[in-house]
């Protein structure tokens, strides 16, 4: 059941897994327990981009095993993968800078990263591959159901910049389709009559009207 | 028109009780192909779980035209629409006006969370904020519009003295021009807060006001009364709009939303004719108007 791009992953923490034994706790590494069981160990400077997890941390409750409800292995392991890919470049102050809910609704042209001083000249602009290496991090998902785990168990650990990863990804499935093109793309069953299609279509036309 | 009002109300009745479709439609959710994999717990998972297609469409903005599209994709996801996202769009564009329209000031029957429901429901009310239905009997048709402003100076002064206790927002007159005509179609619109307990519905009904056969509300498609036939269009709405003496039309509709049109007179030098009942024209009520409101 675990995808192919997190082999690596997988193997890393099967290796420490194996190596660090049980009774590593303090300052070791946080186990997340999956629905299922199955732990999931997560490195402590991965496990800070998760604002709950941070909060367990500062609170001292993270000993032990964490259960994440309604998260299953895969989901689990690929959240990690992210975490600890993304851990050593995380800025909270950066993440929390960028606006998830903006007012006003539209986008207006800011200077680049006006929340942060810049130098003149524009140097590389994914200085770490980040990008790239998210790119791919969502093409390597198998199938739609994973997507929707992912941000439901990013949602739930509180991880944003996952959380708004996935997002972008499942909007730019569908951005600029018609109906029928959405439910090709995330896999919905057309539950209308052929009546109530059309009137739907009809009552929702207005919003393309000039 | 009818039909459509009552599948309309249909479908309001559905999501409301929050099984997001009639009985005999939820079974065909668990064969549906929602997910290869076989999920032993609730049906609505992945993109029809309501907080993810939340998620989904705050890093969209809500954009409306996507909402109406999704719309007509499932039922499932038509109920989530009409129960979340039309209501974030509603907030996200307009916060302030969406507070004071869902404020329970007068504590009929259990408080809502703010903001649950509103009446006449949340696509309408998005509908009202982001289209101008233009004038039928002008020919002009509607369309989408961009930035609109609501105030609710402008709606004070489309109620008449003994209704003043309602609070209405109405909108700026959107301007279209009408071949063959020299003056300028102005349509304006607006929503009541309340309407079920307000003071121009009493009104209306104690003077058994007929609702109109050939007129239904572009926004939820209910039936409307005609303010003017009523005797309930005070001058002061046409001196607010700046149109000709008496000639305009507006209608209310069952729900509390506003729709009307009218001729818009050329602006002269003779502005600001304000009477005491014009007093505090924007310049206190700015602040606290509905504001501004983008697509």
């Amino acid at each position: 059941m675990a995808p192919p791009a997190t082999d690596a992953a997988t193997t890393k923490q099967e290796q420490q897994h194996a190596a660090g034994g049980e009774g590593v706790e303090v300052g070791g590494d946080l186990r997340l327990v999956a629905e299922c069981g199955t732990v999931v160990r997560l490195s402590r400077s991965a496990a800070r981009m998760s604002t709950t997890l941070f909060d367990m941390i500062e609170a001292g409750c993270a000993e032990g095993g964490i259960p994440i409800k309604g998260a299953d292995v895969g989901t689990l392991r690929l959240v990690a993968a992210y975490c600890e890919k993304h851990a050593p470049h995380y800025d909270p102050v950066a993440s929390a800078a960028r606006l998830r809910d903006p007012f006003p609704p539209f986008p207006i042209e800011f200077t680049p990263a006006s929340y942060a001083v810049k130098p003149v000249t524009q140097l590389d602009p994914d200085p770490h591959g980040l990008e790239a290496w998210d790119r791919k991090f969502i093409s390597d998902l198998p199938d739609n159901s994973a997507l929707f785990n992912l941000i439901i168990v990013a949602n739930l650990m509180a991880i944003e910049d996952l959380v708004d990863l996935g997002c972008t990804a499942v909007a730019d499935k569908m951005r600029g389709k018609t109906p029928d093109e959405i439910r090709v793309a995330l896999d919905i069953e057309n539950d209308y009559t052929p009546e109530q299609e059309a009137e739907v279509r009809r009552e929702n036309a207005w919003a393309f009207e000039d | 028109m009818s039909k459509g009002a009552r599948n309309t109300r249909q479908f309001l009745a559905a999501s409301s009780s929050g099984a997001g479709g009639s009985g005999s439609s939820s079974a065909s959710y668990g064969s549906g192909g929602i997910g290869a994999a076989a999920r032993t717990n609730d049906v609505n998972t992945g993109i029809l779980d309501e907080n993810v297609l939340a998620l989904v469409f705050r890093s969209l903005d809500f954009d409306p035209k996507m909402l109406c599209t999704v719309c007509c994709v499932s039922r499932r996801l038509r109920a989530v629409a009409e129960r979340v996202l039309w209501r974030e769009l509603c907030v996200s564009r307009a916060p302030r006006m969406v507070a004071s329209l869902t404020a329970t000031g007068a504590g009929a029957g259990g408080a809502p969370p703010a903001p649950g429901r509103v009446v006449g429901g949340w696509p309408a009310l998005a509908k009202l904020l982001l289209f101008c239905c233009g004038a039928a009997a002008a020919a002009v048709r509607g369309h989408f519009t961009g930035v609109s402003r609501f105030s609710k100076t402008s709606g004070r002064s489309f109620l008449s003295r003994r209704c003043r206790g309602d609070l209405l927002y109405v909108s700026d007159p959107c301007e279209h021009a009408v071949p063959g005509a020299d003056d300028d179609v102005g349509a304006y619109r607006g929503v009541f807060r309340g309407f079920t307990r307000s003071r121009t519905r009493a009104c209306l009904v104690g003077r058994q006001a007929p609702l109109e056969t050939r007129v239904r509300c572009p926004y939820c498609g209910a039936r409307v009364w005609r303010m003017v036939a009523a005797g309930m269009a005070p001058r002061s709405a046409w001196r607010r709009l700046g149109a000709y003496e008496g000639r305009l039309e507006y209608y209310v509709c069952v729900s509390g939303h506003l729709h009307g049109n009218c001729w818009l007179a050329r602006l002269t030098s003779s502005d600001g004719d304000s009477e005491d009942d014009d007093d505090d024209d924007a310049s206190t009520e700015g602040g606290s108007d509905g504001g501004l409101v983008a697509p």
